[in-house]
Formats: C-alpha cells, sequence, structure tokens
C-alpha cells in the first residue's frame, strides 16, 4: 500500500514513459508535481524564464533527440503564454506533451467567474493531435499513456491534458493490486518496425535500377522517424542525388550528392533542369517536397513518381503516383537496398546526369544574393552570415550541432555550411514562429550535452528570447550564438546585447571587424564561455 | 497623434483595397490607435494608414506585447483598440494578450493577418492551414474568417459591436493576407461621406433605463438595512461611474468597498471609504462580507477574486441588490433580491436622483467606523511588520521599498501599473490612488509579464503623465524586449522592480510544505539589466536610499529610470491567504502521512513577524 496524489501518479507515469525532462515553470496548482519530479531519479525540471521559452526549449530537446517531452504550463495565464510556442511542435510535428492544471473541477466547463479559469482545452485543440481533461485521479495514467502514445504516432505532434487542479491534489491510499491495473507494465505504444508490401518493393526496386536520371525527394519524417543511417545506406548503394526539405536537412548525411535544400530550388529554371528526371523517389513527403513534386508533375506529367510514407493516407493523395510504399522510413530503405542487392541489378543512373544537378546546384549558389527571399531580409545580413558561415566551416566537426533560423540565415546555412557539418542542422526556415531558434538551441544542448551547439541568427529574432539567457546560465548550456545586427531591415534602437547578455552572466563579445578570427575560447570550449557573439554585419 | 486627412472624393472608392477598408472601418468605429507587428505581411496595412492619417500606429518589437499594450490604451481611454499582426505563430501569440484583455473584458480587436496557403486543398497537410480563428474562439465574444473582401467593414463594425456590448471583450478577426490588396467595392459610410465629426460608428446608444420602482425599492431596502454596503466592480470603470457611485456612498452613508476588478473605483478620501479592493483591505473586507445585510453591488461578477468559491465565504444571509448590464452576471453567483438590468452609471444616476424625494438615511456611523478600524488595524500590523524586519540578508521587507514610494506616489499625478505575484498585493495594500484609472493590473487572469507592454500602452495614451511600474524581478524579464520601445517612441517610464529573487507567490507555498523546489530564482542585479536599454538605474542597498526626492526625481524626469530594490523572499503578504483559501477549496485537504513529515523539515521560518501577521489574519478572517 503506499499513498498517492494526483500528482505523484503522474510523475510516475511520465517517468516510465521515458520523459526525462520537464520544461516547467512553478504554479501553485502544480506544485506536487514539481515535489515529485524532483523526488523522481532519472527525471529534472528545467525552469526557463517565460512558458513559450520552455515549449521551445521542449521542442529543441525533443528535435535533436527524438524523444518526447514534457511542458507543463499554469492554468490560463500560463497556457496562454505557451501557446504560440506549442505551434512550433505541430507545424514541426514534435512529441511534446502538455499537461496544465485548471482550476477546481467543480468550477469549469462552464467556468465559473474565477481567477484565471478558461476553457483552456478549446485553445489547445486546434494545435494539438489528442486532447483531454483528466476528471478523475485513476485515469491519469492511462490518459498520458493515451497522449504520448498518440503525439509519437506518425505523423507525431503535440498533445495537451488539463488536470483540474483537485485531481492533481487528490490523494489515495493504493494497493499493490490497484498499482498493477494503474501501470500493467505492457507496451503502451507500438515501436516496432512496419515493413512495406514485398511486392511494392520489387516493383520500385526494377524501376530504381532502371532510372537513368533519378531524385530523391527527402521529407521531415526521415528526420523525426531518425532513418537518417537507413537513407545514407541506400544513398550510398544507389548514388542517387538527395534534395532534402530544410525540415529533413539534418536527415540527409554528407555526400557530394546532397544538393542543398528543396527551398534552394524554387527558382522556375531550375525546376525545369529537376523536370528533366525520369524518377521522383518522394520519400516521406512533407509540404516542401510535395510542392516541389507537385510542380515537376506540372511541367512533366509523364514522370514516375514512387512515394514512400509512414503515414498510409499520404500515399497517392499529393500526386499520380507510378508505386507506393507504406511502412516506417527505416524499414523501407532498408528493404529497397535489400531487394536491390538480391537483384544484383547494375543501376542506369548516369554521371552525366549527376553532373548536370552539381553545376546548377553550384549556379545556385553563385546567385544567392540575388535571391529574393535574401533580397528581403537584407544583403548585409547575407554577406555578414557569409562570412561567419566560412568561418566557422573552419571548426565544424561532425559531433557539433547547429540551429539556423530566419529565412536568409537558413538559405545561407543551407547552401554554403560545410558537409560535415550538415546532418547535424536543425533548420527554422519559417519565420512563423519568431525568435524560436534561441531557447530551440538550448533544448538541443540539453539533449546533447557533448556537443558544441551554434545558433545562426540575428539580433531581431534573437530579441524575443533574450530574457533566457537567464536560464542559460542557470543550467550552464554552454552555446555559441552567432547573431547579425539587422540594421538594414529593423534598428535596434541603441541596445547594447553585450552588456544585455554579461548582465544576465553570458559572456558575449561584439566582433565589428571582419577579419577577426574566431578564437577558441569564443566557442564555448569548457566552462569559460558560455555563449557567443554579436556580428555587426553592417560592418 | 496624426490629424486625420483632409476630406477626399470618395468617387474613387473602386479603388480601395482591402486594407483600406480595414483602416477606414476600424477608424468610422472610432478606433484612435492601432498596435501592429512589424511585418511584411503588414505592408498593405501600414500604407493604408499612413495614406489615411487617421489612425495612430505604434509597432511593438515583439509580437506578443501588441495585444497587452492595445489593452492598456483601452483601459485608459476607454475606447476600443486594435491589434495586427501577421498569421499562424505570429497571431498565436497574441493569445497571451487576449486572454488577458479578454478576463478583464477589455474592448480590443485582434486582427490577425493569414497567409493564404497553397497547399490547402490537400487534406493530408491539414496542419498548414491551421484555422486560428478557432483557437480564438474560447477567448473572444466574437471571432470570425473574412470570407471575401467586401465583408471586412461590414464584420469590423460587428467586431468592435460586441466588443463594447454588455457581454463586451476581445473579437477576433482572421484576414486571408491576399483580400489586403484585393479591390473592395463595398465602402462604409465614415465621416467624410456623412460629413458628422463623429464617426457615425461610434456613435454609442444611450444605456438602456432601470424601471423607476425598482429603483426605490433597492433604495428602501438600503435605507433600512442594519449594516449595508455598497460593491463596486469593473462594470463601474467601464461605465464611467466612479464619480456617480462615489457620490452615492456620500449621499447615503453607507460604505463603498471595491472588487478586485475595480482597483480605483473608491475615492481614498471619501469618507466612506474602508480600505483597498476586495482582499487587500485586510478583515475589514472580510468582516463586511460576513456581516453585512444588504449589498448593492454594482457592475461586479462576484469571482473568485471576491471570495465567490464554492462555498462562497460570504454570508448566507446577505440580500444582493445586483446592478448589471449583461443578463448573464444577475445572480450569477449570490442569488439577486433585486436585479436591475443597465449600465452602472445609468443605474447609480437614477438612485442619485431619486435620493433626492427620500427621506434622509439613517446615521451608519459605527458599522463605518468599525470596517475603518479592522482596515487601519491590518495597514497597522503591515507596517510594522515592514519596520521590524531586520533579517540576516540584510534586503528590506518587500512592503517597506513599496511603502518608501508609496506618499510621493499618491501625491503626484502618476499613473501606476502593477505586474507580478505578491508586488500587486503589496502594492495593492498599501498604495491608494485616487482613481478613476490610476492603478492598472490585469486582474482576471493575473498574467505575469504584461507590466513593462501596458506601461508602455498607458504611456502611449497619457503621454503628459508619468506612469510608474510597479513589478517583481519574475515578471521583469517576460516582455523586457520592449523596453527599446521607451526611446524608439520616446515612451519613458518609471519602474521599480521589487527583486525577491523568487516567484514568491508560489514559492511561500512550496516553503510551507517542503522546501523551495522550482520557485528560487538567481540573484539578479536588474539595474545592470537596464543599462543594456539606456535607462538610468539605481540599486537600492538600505531603506534610507529610497528618498522621496528620488521618487520626485523619477518621476518628474521625463527620462526611463529604473530601480532596483532587493528585498527579503522570506515573508509573503497574508491577503494571499485569501486567494489560496478560495482557489484551493476543496483541494488542500488533510495531507497523507508522509506529507506532513515534509512539513517538519521545512523551510518556513515559523517565527517571524511576518508568520504572527498571517496567523492573526487568518484567525480574524475566518
Amino acid at each position: 500500500m503506499q499513498t498517492l496524489l494526483g500528482a505523484d501518479l503522474i510523475v510516475e507515469t511520465l517517468a516510465r514513459e521515458g520523459i526525462s525532462y520537464v520544461f516547467t515553470l512553478p504554479g501553485g496548482q502544480m506544485n506536487p508535481v514539481h515535489f515529485a519530479v524532483d523526488e523522481k531519479p532519472g527525471m529534472e525540471l528545467i525552469l526557463p524564464r517565460q512558458e513559450g521559452a520552455g515549449a521551445l526549449m521542449a521542442a529543441g530537446y525533443a528535435m535533436a533527440s527524438g524523444k518526447p517531452a514534457c511542458i507543463m504550463t499554469t492554468v490560463g495565464a500560463g497556457i496562454a503564454y505557451e501557446i504560440g510556442a506549442l505551434y512550433l511542435a505541430w507545424k514541426e510535428r514534435l512529441p511534446l506533451i502538455s499537461i496544465s492544471p485548471q482550476v477546481q473541477s467543480h468550477k469549469m466547463k462552464p467556468i465559473q467567474e474565477n481567477l484565471q479559469a478558461c476553457d483552456q482545452d478549446e485553445i489547445f485543440k486546434p494545435i494539438t493531435k489528442f486532447n483531454a481533461i483528466c476528471y478523475h485521479r485513476d485515469r491519469i495514467p492511462n490518459l498520458i499513456r493515451r497522449a504520448l502514445k498518440m503525439a509519437l504516432a506518425p505523423e507525431y505532434g503535440p498533445v495537451h491534458l488539463d488536470v483540474p487542479v483537485d485531481v492533481i491534489y487528490g490523494f489515495k491510499m493504493v494497493s499493490d493490486k490497484k498499482m498493477k491495473n494503474l501501470f500493467p507494465g505492457t507496451a503502451s505504444r507500438f515501436s516496432g518496425n512496419i515493413m512495406p508490401d514485398p511486392a511494392g518493393v520489387e516493383t520500385a526496386a526494377s524501376l530504381i535500377a532502371n532510372a537513368e536520371r533519378p531524385l530523391v525527394l527527402a521529407g521531415r519524417n526521415v528526420e523525426r522517424a531518425r532513418a537518417g543511417e537507413h537513407l545514407d545506406s541506400f544513398l550510398r548503394m544507389t548514388g542517387f542525388p538527395a534534395i532534402p526539405s530544410a525540415a529533413a536537412f539534418g536527415a540527409v548525411k554528407d555526400s557530394d550528392l546532397n544538393l542543398g535544400a528543396c527551398e534552394l530550388w524554387h527558382h522556375p529554371e531550375n525546376r525545369q533542369m529537376l523536370a528533366q528526371t525520369d524518377l521522383v523517389l518522394l520519400l516521406e513527403a512533407d509540404e516542401t517536397t510535395a510542392r516541389m513534386a507537385q510542380a515537376l508533375k506540372l511541367i512533366n506529367p509523364e514522370i514516375p513518381v514512387i512515394q514512400t510514407a509512414e503515414l498510409a493516407a499520404s500515399v497517392g493523395a499529393l500526386v499520380p503516383l507510378t508505386a507506393g510504399l507504406v511502412g516506417s522510413p527505416g524499414a523501407v530503405f532498408d528493404a529497397l537496398c535489400r531487394s536491390l542487392q538480391v537483384a544484383s541489378q547494375s543501376l542506369a543512373v548516369t554521371d552525366r546526369w549527376k553532373a548536370a544537378l552539381l553545376q546548377t546546384f553550384s549556379n545556385i549558389i553563385q546567385g544567392m544574393p540575388d535571391n529574393p527571399d535574401i533580397a528581403t531580409a537584407g544583403k548585409d545580413t547575407f554577406y555578414g552570415i557569409l562570412h561567419t558561415i566560412n568561418r566557422i566551416n573552419n571548426l565544424i566537426t561532425s559531433n557539433d550541432k547547429i540551429v539556423c533560423e530566419g529565412r536568409a540565415a537558413a538559405m545561407a546555412a543551407m547552401a554554403y555550411l560545410k558537409r560535415p557539418g550538415l546532418h547535424n542542422c536543425h533548420i527554422l526556415v519559417d519565420d512563423d514562429i519568431p525568435g524560436a531558434g534561441y531557447p530551440v538551441s538550448l533544448g538541443v544542448k540539453l539533449a546533447a550535452p557533448d556537443a558544441r551547439v551554434f545558433l545562426i541568427s540575428e539580433t531581431d529574432l534573437f530579441k524575443r528570447h533574450h530574457r533566457e539567457l537567464q536560464t542559460q546560465k542557470r543550467y550552464r548550456l554552454n552555446t555559441t550564438s552567432l547573431l547579425f545586427k539587422s540594421r538594414e531591415t529593423r534598428p535596434d534602437h541603441e541596445v547594447d546585447f553585450v552588456t544585455l547578455a554579461k548582465s544576465l552572466g553570458v559572456s558575449a563579445q561584439s566582433l565589428t571587424d571582419p577579419e577577426e578570427e574566431i578564437t577558441d575560447t569564443l566557442l564555448c570550449e569548457g566552462e569559460q564561455c558560455l555563449t557567443g557573439m554579436l556580428f555587426d554585419a553592417t560592418a | 497623434m496624426t490629424q486625420p486627412a483632409p476630406a477626399s472624393d470618395m468617387s474613387a472608392s473602386t479603388e480601395t483595397t482591402g486594407a483600406d477598408t480595414l483602416v477606414n472601418s476600424l477608424h468610422a468605429c472610432g478606433i484612435q490607435c492601432v498596435f501592429m507587428e512589424d511585418h511584411p505581411a503588414m505592408t498593405p496595412v501600414a500604407n493604408a494608414i499612413n495614406a489615411a492619417g487617421t489612425l495612430r500606429m505604434l509597432n511593438p518589437i515583439s509580437e506578443i506585447a501588441c495585444v497587452p499594450m492595445a489593452d492598456a490604451y483601452s483601459r485608459y481611454t476607454g475606447e476600443p483598440v486594435a491589434s495586427i499582426t501577421a498569421g499562424g505563430g505570429h497571431c498565436l501569440n497574441q493569445v497571451m494578450g487576449t486572454t488577458t484583455a479578454w478576463g478583464d473584458k477589455t474592448p480590443v480587436i485582434v486582427i490577425g493577418i493569414q497567409d493564404d496557403h497553397p497547399l490547402s486543398t490537400a487534406p493530408v497537410f491539414d496542419r498548414e492551414t491551421l484555422s486560428v480563428e478557432s483557437v480564438f474562439k474560447p477567448i473572444s465574444v466574437y471571432s470570425v474568417t473574412v470570407q471575401k473582401p467586401d465583408d471586412i467593414a461590414v464584420i469590423v463594425v460587428r467586431a468592435v459591436r460586441e466588443s463594447l456590448s454588455a457581454k463586451g471583450g476581445t473579437a477576433y478577426i482572421e484576414i486571408p493576407r491576399s483580400f489586403l490588396e484585393a479591390p473592395v467595392a463595398m465602402s462604409l459610410p465614415t465621416e467624410r461621406q456623412s460629413g458628422t465629426k463623429q464617426p457615425v460608428f461610434a456613435q454609442q446608444t444611450a444605456p438602456p433605463m432601470a424601471e423607476p420602482e425598482t429603483i426605490q425599492q433597492a433604495l428602501l431596502l438600503l435605507r433600512n438595512a442594519r449594516k449595508p454596503f455598497i460593491f463596486a466592480g469593473g462594470g463601474v470603470l467601464k461605465a464611467n461611474a466612479v464619480n456617480a457611485i462615489n457620490d452615492l456612498a456620500k449621499q447615503t452613508g453607507i460604505p463603498l468597498l471595491s472588487s478586485m476588478g475595480a482597483l480605483d473605483a473608491v475615492y481614498p478620501d471619501n469618507p466612506m471609504y474602508i480600505g483597498p479592493s476586495s482582499y487587500l483591505s485586510g478583515e475589514a473586507f472580510h468582516k463586511a462580507i460576513k456581516k453585512a445585510d444588504v449589498v448593492l453591488s454594482v457592475g461586479a461578477c462576484f469571482s473568485g477574486l471576491d471570495g465567490f468559491g464554492l462555498p462562497p465565504i460570504w454570508s448566507g444571509d446577505i440580500k444582493f441588490i445586483q446592478v448589471n448590464i449583461d443578463h448573464q452576471y444577475i445572480a450569477l453567483n449570490p442569488g439577486a433580491e433585486i436585479p436591475i438590468i443597465t449600465d452602472a452609471r445609468q443605474a447609480v444616476e437614477q438612485m442619485l436622483t431619486a435620493l433626492a424625494g427620500m427621506p434622509a438615511f439613517p446615521d451608519r456611523t459605527p458599522w463605518i467606523t468599525y470596517l475603518k478600524n479592522q482596515n487601519r488595524a491590518h495597514q497597522q500590523r503591515l507596517a510594522k511588520e515592514a519596520r521590524c524586519h531586520k533579517p540576516d540578508s540584510g534586503r528590506l521587507h518587500p512592503a517597506a521599498g513599496i511603502l518608501a514610494v508609496q506618499k510621493t506616489l499618491e501625491e503626484s499625478d502618476a499613473i501606476a501599473v502593477v505586474d507580478g505575484g505578491n508586488t500587486p498585493l503589496w502594492a495593492g495594500m498599501s498604495v491608494a490612488l485616487k482613481g478613476p484609472r490610476r492603478m492598472f493590473f490585469p486582474t482576471g487572469m493575473a498574467t505575469l509579464g504584461v507590466g513593462i507592454p501596458m506601461a508602455l500602452g498607458i504611456k502611449a495614451a497619457a503621454p503628459d503623465k508619468p506612469v510608474m511600474l510597479l513589478t517583481g524581478d519574475g515578471s521583469m524579464l517576460y516582455n523586457i524586449q520592449e523596453l527599446e520601445l521607451m526611446k524608439k517612441y520616446n515612451l519613458p517610464l518609471v519602474i521599480i522592480v521589487n527583486n525577491d529573487s523568487a516567484w514568491n507567490m508560489i514559492r511561500s507555498g512550496e516553503v510551507m510544505i517542503n522546501r523551495s523546489i522550482s520557485t528560487d530564482l538567481p540573484e539578479q542585479d536588474y539595474a545592470k539589466v537596464a543599462e543594456a536599454f539606456g535607462m538610468e538605474v539605481v540599486r537600492i542597498r538600505t531603506l534610507a536610499d529610497i528618498t522621496p526626492d528620488l521618487i520626485s526625481r523619477a518621476l518628474g524626469g521625463n527620462y526611463p529610470m529604473l530601480i532596483d530594490i532587493p528585498t527579503d523572499r522570506d515573508v509573503f503578504p497574508d491577503s494571499l491567504v485569501s486567494f489560496i483559501r478560495v482557489e484551493m477549496m476543496g483541494v488542500l485537504v488533510p495531507q497523507p502521512l508522509k506529507k506532513m513529515r515534509r512539513m517538519h523539515q521545512s523551510q518556513a521560518k515559523l517565527f517571524s513577524r511576518n508568520t504572527w501577521n498571517i496567523i492573526k489574519y487568518l484567525i480574524k478572517t475566518y
């Protein structure tokens, strides 16, 4: 027999489901949850200075580790700060579980006029995959398991649970038998591989073997399903050129045939070039790669397309297919490799096609300054970024992690970052959640404590969450933020970022001399340096 | 503010775009100021605003600050205001401010300019076509997506009407980005066409009247009561009834108390003033709600902040006369002996008129003195606690810092914004500004961190008045990026940071049960942080550093100043107990033995003056 609060059940379930970090801010309704996390071995509270930043740190953690993370914010005002940031997890398909207390269950739905009360489950509903109110203490384990199962089912995404404060604080003696009922110890979700249909694999393999001008378009879920290694084996075996979307950028490993990202190929001339392909492999399509495949099909409706996806509903829903495979991305890529090996077929892909693509990619890079996205962001910003990327290219190792945000920075990084750094890159190409990069980079550091983490961003974006410098200092999250002062587009009103960073305990330096070398001290070696530098792009 | 453009030829209305229509209709509905994100999607709107010259436009640093700034501007001016951002995540960042404004029913028109998605027909990628409108639905009185450019004008008019209605509050409009540059055939009869000075849609209809017989009955019930009081709610501020209700209290000789949503509705120099709002007047409020027999509530909704949990801590024998403009708030919590539907000002003015024909009200000096003494005892206890506080850390008592500022602040014409957890309680208990619209706090949601944007919004609305923000260190960092606006728009603020290095409202609970787990904050000198924003800063070491000269200089000088006061985190305001009592009713049942054992090891200092004062408060208020 043991006495358990609702809060204890929340934490026990989260622990059993493999949650290590709870990103949270204090709230009276959550006190017992914080106590329980504090006492639970293997679990830790991460306390940022704003709920939105907490959700973004959790997103960064999930992005880099592939594991689910928990964000817990207090009723009303707390969730209101969280919601805009949780949208990143919704858009980027990250498995987050958001848990919030509610007012007493007898005062909600419809709400009694009460401090901080609102129908927060309804606010969350449009941007979560699963959403529930836990009215009874005994349902906590089941609902959390169910929520996490949904968060980790394809396509990944955030889920939300409201727990009324009386359920959190409510306690009961629980017998061993009851514990077994609450925690049956059996698997709470599917974690194996779904195998593709063998006949479909054979058809696809034969198309692949005969393609002279193939093109691989890799989407976000290759990254989310951690299938990068498998895709790499496939690409090495076939020697096919690959264009990932920005979201899948980190999943396509180093190769001469990694041709930047889809976003760089948007110009109609480049699409015309790509449309000369004789086989499109649309792997785990996302918005960008699907759009590209649709564009190529419009130019040449005869192009055969093979689509592979974990989510059955998306196969065939985007473009007319020649073959479609449903299965776990890793399993599908492996099956294709095996099939090609068994058939011992020689591949028809031509060197001329590869060379032509490489030449076009090289032209794209050279024409970057005229890219409309770059022009919007400001050319001085672009050159500042370019200059920094060239300098850090000499320093980046395959163990480093890079977070890139802002359209200009993302485009430049995708084009110019030296290959060994590529597969650790998290690109936030949309500016839909402005300023997400900095908290995300802190979350990435939590997930990869041994890696050096770089953020490439602009002061204009950084300032949305620069308060988290204090969090960075508090948890000693050594990262280097390379920031550009985007004076051209939006001037800073004499904010002294170096003074600000230092006042919050983080070292910072303004580099105005373009020739000034980035030294090891600025790169967060050991404990001596917590964050990085501010580049004055106008210099 | 930009002056309206000279009359133009409206025959060119066929060339009007969606953005022009948006701007014209906002102006036609009485909106003077727009808080807008600086984003490429906003360019057509910004161009239309510049071309029309009728609206003032301010661009916060982060879109998250748009609504809180608009909210504060509206709270100060009483006018509807608009907040506009780009779509998706930008717009979702408006949820924080919208929830806050919705909590206090402020008329803010929240607008999201959503991208048009090329893949909108592909159901697989439904996450690209999020309906932001549905997110806003639970926190708006009206939410709608514009379906065609011609609808913009009608929808704006409806949104403003709804937000100013009895229900009142935030309205959300979602506009597809392409509509901004699309031609619009239908235009509004704006002031330029009608030739009147007032925009046609800003003309308000007069509020309904109460039946004279009901007013008579209400006054009769009040006159015959033994221990009545008048309870002013947020509706009094909204309806501009502050003067009237203070007059009513004076003329009837009935004590006047206010709800938490009407912080400065009672003038401190009114002889019927008992103390600060709700729990902040300590045992005075508690005694009043237990001993009264008749209560005239005006524009109040009886929320948890006023003691209406389930069950309420008010006496069950009170007869309520309830005045509210909205049907749903009549007898929402306590039943109504006499319900009156009209706005606060109308009802009170009708009562004042009816009083003329009535015999004089009985003298209630003993009842008033009794309540005043209760508040005085509470104030004295607080002052003594602050004065005698000598912790090992050498930090000040949080109330000591505020009490040192109080007199100069009260004597000035400054407007105060309070932000934080315990800080608003310390400030609310200590500072009594003669309102209305002198002290601001987002009561309904008690959102942390809106202080800086709200103070800036008020400064924008009242550029000639000093604005002081009293904030905690926890809330200080939330929206610190907006300090940049002080330079951008010349909006200097005076900021006082009650720096106790903790989330102290929550910390007290953690420490009582066990120890602080999640509530300690790093020791941080916010004076240094403010230097990065070019503010003049003062770091307080001892109480003697907070001189009236310093505060006068801060309030008198037209430059930004931050005063950082390191305070002790081991004390908490006694009125917090009342909040916990209502918000946790039925929750804090006796905890299991294991948890009780923790209490013996708790960090709480059991023998401080603060602890004894809290125990006294508990005894007196039960």
